[in-house]
């Protein structure tokens, strides 16, 4: 238990450590990308206007004083307004991450139904020709750019049959189609994992054992074998959570979710230093929460991974 | 049970539980339970500002706030000022404009319209805490604003301003006690107008507004939605499959789809020619014009580079007819428009011939640095003219960068890679040939373009207020400017909006969509 808890202690001290690195390097980064108030005031600026902004957002500042004001600031989760929306950065930041972590669950949870069972499927018998096929027609799939699937699902549900929203966050109908968009990006690389591991799975001799001893197919499969093969899936499930929270902008823009994604789309695009400031940090807390669950449920899944010693 | 039966099982479970879990499927019907009829429009992005609605001016803003302020006047389709909230104006001597207002106007919240409107928010625009503002820089010509017995507002100018009646256009008014009592961010949060609609809610990616009973503009909808549709595909896809009923901003390769799916189209002359600036000129620091060496100085160039593009191959091929060339940095709603003026014709070997004329026999070749995705087709646009201007032996490098890069090199800060830039001439908000004449004149601190003949014309224009002498010399400018063209203009810019062919009653004028007019059937 103290170990574990001394474990934990390292964790977070490495992630403060790491936190603070990357909003430093993402604040002398952004002082490259432009100046915020050229794009604020627009191309018909004077030049006395432009001095104007820069001293209202404190831009004529010195950059290692503007630095220091923003870790001051940061200490206390004040990211600033955004230079766009005259609204606290941060406050848009949590605006946004509601329909964010609900397309991200609604997105895993359909991948995990589909892949699972269709990856054990294929990975019990893989020299099927059913298997086969339907295999093939996974690797295909894994190539075809989920926005283009977006697409057809907007033409077909949409434009043709009327059955379903093709933007709008407020209704679980709206949800079905970007929800479908993501794991049919997803699907296809999960269900491959899983097949592999899968076939590997049922090549051990603990499973040669089980059959010995009369174990029936399917309880090899989904009692001894899958939750085996689950470990590596495992790894693949927490990238993909920790790559839709900030990277399905492709998605949210044709479904006109409002999402995290987009809005640091939006923020890069317009110099909006706060907003991408408080966006990256909250982006980076949650890839680390996601991180520490997908350990943690390595530990859960293969009880030689929970660092018990004997 | 085998596998096979678990997966079958499973699938069905799977699809069961999804249609269950979302309820029965809903055809996407447009009219509100209670019988009020409601408009969506599907919008690229909505106002950053929110509900202040002097933190931006033009698009996108404009679609939105057109529903819920109305401005003392409003610029007609031929660059007039016509009376909105202002019944009549007069110049009372050349810097003192007096406008009076129309009588029983009221705002959504209850407050009359008076002379308090207006100085509201002239007074904070001219505060100095507006200083991000663009109506800060459309009305840094004016001084001073205060009320006068009957109803009406004096303005006072620095200088004689002839157009000062478009110029105003850009204030919308404000609820004076709501603005002083909420101040700009309280403002932007719970905006009160006089226009046909008022805020119901402001959500991250739509605004719903509700009839504004006080309105004197009243609506035939009682409700208007914007939605935040930032991808065009999905705004066409979203008016095809019933959702919208408006589709803004939309592009020429659109159309087929949208009239295939039983929608109208609208397509109507922006107020911006798109163009190449060809510098020759640059102000240092201390205001200095100093010449650029650059073969762009000799005009026989400048009038090469225009004969080697096919305009009218840009208009029809590009933006499949919907679009004209462009021969002037203004388009035919501006006023001081020159008819006369017209662009110039393909012809690659007078190009050539100009070009050995001014001492080029090999043709010359340049970088042009360009921002792309404000326009429909720009990209295209910028290639195509390249392609053409390489036939009359012009080597263009085309370097895309993005509009924040561009800003920086346009205001000087940082220095252009290239010898020429992409640029658009855009005589909104108020209209008039003179905004980018003037922009792009030894005036500006930023100009690229110096040329003392202009110079002299414009101002004149801007102290002549006979309305025919004025547009007699801005015709001129436009003719000089064809004779030595600061830019190769290209086309003049195009709006395309998608209609439901449920709506009726859809009319917009400069981007300005007159929502009280609006209902669907």
């Amino acid at each position: 238990m103290a170990s574990g808890f001394k474990k934990f202690g390292r964790r977070i001290t490495a992630f403060v450590v790491f936190l603070l690195s990357v909003v430093t390097l993402l604040f002398f980064l952004l002082q490259l990308t432009g100046d915020p108030a050229e794009v604020m005031v627009g191309d018909n600026a004077t030049p006395e206007q432009l001095e104007q902004v820069r001293q209202q957002y404190g831009f004529d500042k010195p950059l290692l004083t503007q630095y220091a004001l923003y870790l001051s600031r940061l200490a206390v989760l004040d990211f600033g307004i955004s230079f766009a929306d005259d609204q606290p950065a941060f406050g848009l930041v949590m605006e946004r991450l509601g329909p964010t972590l609900v397309l991200t669950f609604l997105s895993i949870i359909v991948t995990l139904f589909i892949s699972i069972p269709l990856g054990a499927w294929l990975g019990q018998r893989p020299d099927a020709n059913s298997r086969k096929f339907t295999g093939a027609f996974v690797f295909i799939a894994q190539g075809v750019p989920g926005f283009v699937v977006g697409l057809i699902l907007i033409q077909i549900f949409s434009v043709n049959l009327r059955w379903l929203p093709s933007f709008g966050h407020e209704h679980p109908l709206n949800w079905i189609l970007p929800t479908l968009t993501l794991a049919s990006f997803l699907a296809p690389k999960l269900t491959r994992v899983v097949a592999a591991n899968v076939t590997e799975a049922l090549r051990e001799d603990y499973i040669r054992t089980a059959r010995s001893f009369g174990t029936s197919s399917a309880s090899l499969l989904w009692r001894h074998a899958l939750p085996n093969a689950l470990l590596g899936a495992l790894a693949l499930v927490g990238a993909q959570f920790a790559f839709l929270i900030s990277g399905a902008v492709i998605t949210e823009v044709i479904f006109a979710w409002p999402g995290l994604g987009w809005l640091l789309v939006k923020a890069t695009e317009t110099l909006d230093f706060p907003v991408i400031q408080a966006a990256v940090f909250v982006i980076a807390i949650l890839v680390f929460a996601v991180n520490l669950c997908t350990d943690f449920l390595f530990g859960v899944i293969d009880p030689r991974l929970r660092g018990n010693k004997k | 049970m085998s596998s096979k039966q678990f997966l079958r099982h499973s699938i069905s479970a799977a699809v069961i539980a999804t249609i269950v879990a979302t309820g029965s499927a809903l055809s996407i019907s447009a009219k509100a339970a209670d019988g009020s009829q409601t408009v969506r429009v599907g919008v690229a992005t909505l106002p950053p500002g929110k509900g202040n609605p002097f933190t931006a001016l033009g698009s996108p803003s404009i679609y939105v706030w057109a529903a819920m302020f109305d401005t003392l006047t409003r610029v007609d389709g031929n660059g007039i000022a016509q009376p909105v909230l202002a019944i009549k104006w007069q110049n009372i001597n050349p810097k003192i404009w007096r406008f009076t207002l129309r009588d029983g106007v009221k705002f959504s919240n209850g407050e009359a319209l008076s002379p308090d409107a207006v100085l509201a928010g002239f007074n904070y625009i001219k505060s100095g805490k507006a200083g991000r503002s663009p109506i800060v820089r459309e009305l840094r010509g004016v001084t001073s604003a205060k009320a006068v017995g009957g109803n009406a507002v004096e303005f006072t100018t620095k200088r004689p301003d002839p157009i000062f009646p478009n110029r105003i256009a850009s204030l919308k008014l404000v609820a004076p006690k709501h603005w002083a009592a909420k101040g700009p961010k309280g403002y932007a949060a719970e905006p009160v107008g006089t226009g046909p609609y008022k805020l119901a809610s402001w959500a991250a990616n739509k605004v719903t507004l509700v009839a504004n009973e006080n309105s004197w503009r009243a609506p035939k909808a009682g409700k208007v939605e914007f939605i935040e549709l930032p991808e065009r595909s999905a705004r066409v896809q979203a008016l095809a499959s019933g959702q919208v009923d408006i589709a803004i901003g939309l592009s020429t390769d659109n159309i087929p789809v949208v009239k295939g799916s039983g929608n109208l189209i609208d397509v109507r002359p922006a107020t911006q020619v798109m163009s190449l600036a060809l510098p020759i000129v640059r102000k240092n620091k201390k205001r200095k014009i100093s010449p650029l060496e650059t073969p762009f100085k000799d005009a026989r160039v400048r009038r090469a580079l225009n004969y080697a593009v096919d305009k009218v191959g840009i208009a029809k091929g590009i933006l499949n007819g919907f679009a004209k060339p462009a021969g002037q940095g203004a388009t035919p709603a501006a006023f001081g428009y020159n008819p006369n003026v017209k662009p110039f014709p393909y012809n690659p070997a007078k190009a050539k011939a100009l070009l050995a004329e001014a001492g080029y026999p090999n043709g010359i070749s340049f970088t042009a640095e360009v921002a792309t995705g404000s326009f429909p087709g720009d990209s295209e646009i910028y290639q195509k003219m390249a392609q053409d201007m390489a036939k009359a032996g012009i080597k263009v490098t085309l370097q895309k960068i993005t509009f924040p890069n561009w800003l920086g090199k346009y205001l000087g800060r940082k220095k252009w890679e290239g010898q020429a830039f992409g640029l658009s001439w855009n005589t909104a908000p108020y209209v008039d040939s003179i905004r980018p004449l003037t922009i792009f004149s030894c005036f500006n601190f930023f100009t690229f373009t110096c040329d003392d003949g202009v110079k002299k014309l414009i101002i004149q224009a801007n102290g002549e207020f006979d309305k025919d002498k004025r547009k007699e010399i801005l015709q001129k400018i436009h003719e000089a400017n064809r004779e030595t063209p600061p830019a190769v203009f290209l086309v003049e810019q195009i709006d395309v909006f998608g209609l439901s062919s449920r709506l009726k009653g859809f009319v917009q004028t400069n981007r300005f969509i007159d929502y009280q007019n609006i209902s669907v059937k």
